[in-house]
């Protein structure tokens, strides 16, 4: 079987590496087919020597047993020959016995006793070794030594008469050389095949397990190193095979895995970075953890945010006495310690909103979000989600500082108008004509200023400016100090050299004008608007009211041009008649628990001076009853898809007929659902009838309107004066009256 | 009411006590302001914080904070300075004081601190509210 690591591709650079090498092992590497090695050689040297030793053993017994018998025999023979030498005494024959011994090579020695005798009577050495002579040589057997056979044999005579004994030891010598040699042959054999068979294993152990296993490790240690696509080529189908197997799949498994986590990672990264919000997690200690949006290193200016303590990020730029980062600090460990079930409340309680940089040019406005993140309802981080609001605050702080300033100026246009505004509006022509006569002796070509029409210029911007503190105009009085200073300059530079070039500070002294002159157009918008008269106010002169009266006295009957005029500088405007009510009406809705909003349309109408007299009156009944019985509370308005703030609409146009036409018109709830003007309405439209309804059928008198009393009354008054008034309803709610003279035949 | 927080402003300046008054009652706080000593003594009594001047003619912050809490020793009134001066600042913790506002004459920076003040009551007593339940 054979693995073999296919090619890997190179690790993906946007992957992430792998956190953790595979750690050391303890102890010196020992390589496993070493082990297995020295164990099978262990294992075959023992098995070997095992059979070495018996093999060697036997042969050794076996060729013993031969030479005892063969010196068995020799010995019997022997004691049969010298049975009668000894018997006789016949000591020639037994050396000739003996002597024949000889030629047996392998005799040692020989000896014979007689009966009872030591030493031997005679003896025969064969040269070559001596071996110790047996201390009992009467005792026939035999004897095997190591390096020799004993043998003793009784010599006995005839009628069984012992007479002595004989001895022969053989010497083992050439037996023990060839057992020698054999045993030389088997060991040599013994370790020829432990080593092949440790060979064998090893070389076995080495294809089949070894290399499979370091190629299996090194395809893991690809993949630790974060490279992809290591797998390994399976050939065998056995446990190395399975196993291999068994990591191919694993490693394709880790591998689409990492690839699915890549993409989503990919993605998710791209919305992050899209984001407008900076996006910050921070655990227990503060500290950001991970990576951040792009747009969180733009809000808090740095590009690595890891690391780097939450309270520092929000809070770095100020110092630890500061409410706001006091009140986080103690909010953080808060956040962490509370179970999610209280989030909605901690949260609550964190910082909305913040200010880097206060006061500073990179000033960042900021809008802040904080969001759990919790494991097993415990929260182990804290998502900061900030929101650039820079700009946005900028727009509304502008917008806020616009309408403080329309505010200001508005409330010192009415104290303007009720100061009469004659000047005031004497004022703004005499400007204006300043302005022009300015723009005439600075033609857009002059580049070059005499000192003269500089001195004009000065003088021009020093009264307009003298003129608009009067005024408490200060914004405009500022650009004309401004221009003021400008031209000292320029008028400096005249009187050295008779003229100044203007190159430096012509444009300065054109548009400070032109921006004075458009503070002018905006002051006179502004005491229009001021004006309860409207744009009449700016066309309005101051006259004497006795004058007034006595020439509509004279003009009285002439039915003329004369007549006409005398009345219409007698009638004042529609918009005088109604100022306090514009100002009383909130305050009466007030009381009723309702919103009303007053609308007035043609202020500048002239209305004639006997109506005026009477109209305060009649519009404040009016505008009491529609707040009291037209206008819903406003619950009930919301219910009915209305307007929380009901309107009132007074108007007034001028009427062919030498008078004028009022409208009161209402959005309540109109004459079918007003109980007051419900029943009076059944007969006609006429407000007779109303006025017979002679009490209120209001559930209870209020204060405002209801009594009974308040629409006769207005009838009668708008009688005397030759006016009538009549009602109307319309679909949807709303009640309309209408104010017009009557007829000619009824007047 | 938006937090129905009570606040007292203890400044020398009636133009700074105006605006502050001004800017404070628009976010929905409880406001009242002082010149004196002895008006303050009574107004602390029910406040949540009171934002102190330090440099007042004849008086010094810290010597107010501390006839303040003499008289009430155990209130739930939360001390504030109100200063452009860094240095005092920096020393709030040694004067006596729970916090500084610094920025004074912003209103814009005022909002948002008193916001926190207000905010860190809160905690405490949400922080007050799980310590007692982890108790039981």
């Amino acid at each position: 079987m054979s693995l073999t690591h296919s090619n890997p591709t190179p690790a993906d650079s946007s992957g992430t590496p792998p956190l953790e090498r595979s750690a050391e092992l303890p102890g010196r590497f020992v390589p496993i087919g070493l082990k297995f090695a020295l164990v099978s050689m262990l294992v075959v040297g023992i098995a070997t020597a095992v059979a070495f030793f018996q093999a060697t053993h036997r042969e050794r017994a076996r060729l013993i047993d031969a030479k005892r018998i063969a010196a068995s025999m020799v010995a019997d023979l022997l004691a049969q020959s010298l049975e009668a030498p000894l018997d006789f005494g016949d000591e020639d024959a037994l050396r000739t016995e003996l002597a024949h011994l000889k030629q047996n090579k392998e005799v040692a020695y020989a000896a014979v006793w007689r009966k009872g005798q030591t030493e031997p009577w005679l003896d025969l050495r064969a040269p070559g070794p001596s071996f110790p002579l047996p201390l009992d040589h009467e005792t026939p057997g035999t004897t095997a030594f190591d390096d020799r056979v004993e043998t003793v044999r009784a010599i006995v005579g005839r009628s069984n008469k012992p007479l002595g004994s004989a001895l022969i030891q053989f010497s083992l010598a050439r037996e023990n050389a060839d057992l020698a040699i054999g045993r030389r042959d088997i060991s040599l054999y013994c370790l020829l095949l432990a080593l092949g068979t440790t060979a064998l294993l090893i070389g076995v152990t080495r294809r089949q397990i070894v290399r499979p296993l370091e190629t299996l490790l090194g395809a893991a240690r690809s993949i630790e190193r974060g490279e992809r696509g290591a797998s390994v080529d399976v050939k065998a189908n056995d446990e190395i095979g399975r196993l291999a197997s068994a990591f191919n799949a694993m490693n394709a498994a880790i591998f689409d895995r990492e690839q699915r986590l890549a993409t989503v990672n990919k993605s998710l990264r791209e919305l992050f970075d899209h984001m407008r919000q900076g996006i910050v997690v921070f655990g227990p200690d503060g500290k950001v953890e991970g990576t951040h949006s792009r747009a969180a290193g733009e809000i808090f200016g740095h590009q690595a945010l890891e690391g780097r303590d939450a309270r520092e990020l929000l809070y770095g730029g100020v110092g630890h006495w500061d409410a706001e980062r006091r009140a986080f600090e103690e909010w953080l460990p808060l956040g962490f310690e509370a179970a999610t079930e209280y989030w909605s409340e901690v949260v609550s309680l964190a910082p909305s909103e913040l200010t880097l940089n206060q006061g500073s040019p990179e000033q960042r406005d900021l809008a802040l979000e904080f969001r759990p993140i919790a494991q097993q309802g415990k929260v182990s981080k804290i998502m900061l989600l900030a929101t650039d609001e820079t700009e946005r605050r900028r727009l509304e702080r502008e917008m806020e500082r616009q309408g403080a300033r329309h505010k200001s100026q508005i409330a010192l246009m009415r104290r303007l108008v009720a100061g009469g505004g004659q000047q005031f509006v004497a004022f703004l022509e005499r400007a204006r004509r300043r302005f022009d006569r300015a723009d005439e002796i600075l033609p857009e070509s002059a580049e070059r200023l005499d000192l003269a029409t500089i001195g004009e210029v000065f003088q021009i911007a020093h009264t307009l400016r003298a003129e608009a503190l009067t005024f408490e105009l200060s914004e405009m009085a500022q650009v004309l100090n401004q221009l003021e200073e400008n031209l000292s300059e320029l008028r400096e530079e005249a009187r050295l050299t008779g003229s100044a070039v203007l190159a430096r500070v012509r444009g300065d002294v054109r548009s400070s004008l032109g921006f004075a002159r458009a503070l002018v157009e905006e002051s006179e918008e502004l005491f229009a608007e001021a004006s309860p008269a409207g744009r009449a106010a700016l066309e309005t002169m101051a006259v004497q009211k006795g004058d007034v009266a006595e020439l509509v006295e004279l003009s009285r009957g002439r039915n003329d041009a004369i007549e006409a005029v005398a009345m219409r500088l007698a009638s004042r405007p529609f918009g005088e008649c109604v100022a306090s009510l514009i100002e009383q009406a909130s305050s009466w809705a007030e009381k009723e628990n309702k919103r009303v909003r007053l609308e007035v349309d043609g202020r500048e109408a002239p209305v004639p001076p006997a109506l005026a007299d009477v109209l305060g009156g009649v519009l404040a009944h009016l505008v009491r009853n529609a707040i009291a019985h037209g206008i819903e509370p406003v619950p009930e308005r919301l219910s009915l898809g209305k307007p929380a703030v009901g309107s009132i609409e007074l108007s007034c146009r001028p009427d062919p007929a030498r008078g004028a036409v009022l409208v009161v018109d209402d959005d309540g709830r109109g004459i079918d659902h007003n109980p007051f003007l419900a029943r009076a309405a059944e007969g006609a439209q006429s407000l007779r009838n109303l006025r017979n309804v002679a009490l209120s059928t209001a559930p209870a008198a209020t204060e405002l309107a209801g009594r009974g009393v308040g629409l006769s009354a207005v009838e009668e008054d708008l009688a005397r004066v030759g006016y009538a008034v009549s009602v109307a309803t319309r679909d949807g709610g709303g009640t309309r009256f209408e104010i017009r003279p009557r007829s000619a035949g009824r007047a | 009411m938006k937090d129905g927080g009570e606040i007292v402003v203890v400044d020398d300046s009636y133009l700074i006590l105006d605006r502050v008054r001004e800017r404070l009652t628009a976010e929905g706080y409880n406001v009242r302001t002082t010149t004196g000593q002895s008006a303050a003594l009574k107004l602390v009594e029910f406040a949540d914080l009171a934002i102190i001047d330090f440099h007042m003619p004849g008086i010094d912050g810290a010597e107010m904070l501390r006839s303040l809490k003499t008289s009430h020793p155990h209130g739930p009134c939360l001390y504030y300075l109100y200063t452009s001066d860094r240095q005092v600042a920096t020393r709030y913790q040694q004067l006596g004081f729970d916090g500084a506002f610094l920025r004074k004459g912003e209103d814009a920076a005022l909002v948002p601190q008193v916001s926190a003040v207000f905010r860190t009551i809160r905690m405490r007593k949400l922080a007050e509210k799980l310590r007692s339940e982890r108790r039981r």
